[in-house]
């Protein structure tokens, strides 16, 4: 079975790999700081943390991982 | 690319920024003069020792209740927070220096006016402390300006 690299075209939007450039860094973050780093609505980040974290990119748990 | 690191650069500058609170640093000092009082009369050091543990284990809830960000353990090792451990031996130390020098003269309630001084050195060497660790943090971290 092979298991060659792919390019996951889900996490090249600008924004979602803005969010996930910054939690990289981090074990975890708080929400408000990712919204005020990445000049976000809370309404956007959410939409997006939800897309990642359905992928399995990231977990929130009141707090971003 | 450069996007990328200016972001992880955004949450370790969010870490290294990151301020002990006022009331942490009162509540701690407070605790290590009111155990110091309670060994001048008489109280029993295991029993004291374990409420200081327990009382200092318990400021932890509110304190990282009020961090915004957390740089993953990777980054945050011993050679960055080397000096709050060192801080806290420091502190550990004027205690047990001045308790001595206080008890050799002789003076009344020296575990207070040494744990009067341990406070007072804690106090004042937080800042110091913080600020190295930032300052390692942000030389360790951030990427050299090109």
């Amino acid at each position: 079975m092979s298991t060659e690299p792919q390019f996951d075209e889900l996490i090249h939007a600008p924004t979602r790999l803005s969010i996930v450039a910054l939690l990289a860094a981090a074990d975890w973050a708080d929400f408000t700081f990712v919204r005020d780093s990445l000049s976000l609505s809370d309404s956007a980040l959410s939409k997006q943390v939800s897309i990642l974290e359905q992928a399995g990119y990231l977990t929130n748990a009141g707090r971003t991982r | 690319m450069a996007d990328i690191e200016a972001r992880q650069a955004q949450a370790v500058r969010e870490a290294a920024n990151w301020r002990w609170p006022w009331w942490y640093v009162a509540a701690t000092a407070a605790l290590m003069v009111g155990i110091s009082v309670a060994m001048d009369f008489g109280r029993d050091p295991a029993t004291l020792i374990v409420v200081y543990c327990c009382r200092v284990s318990l400021l932890q809830i509110p304190l990282a209740a009020r961090m915004r960000a957390c740089l993953h353990r990777s980054r945050s090792t011993f050679r960055v927070n080397w000096p709050q451990a060192a801080l806290l031996l420091a502190v550990a130390g004027v205690y047990l220096l001045a308790r001595l020098a206080l008890g050799a003269v002789g003076a009344p309630l020296p575990s207070t006016l040494a744990g009067l001084l341990m406070a007072a050195a804690y106090a004042a060497g937080r800042p110091a402390a913080q600020q190295m660790t930032a300052r390692r943090l942000l030389a360790r971290e951030l990427p050299a300006p090109r």
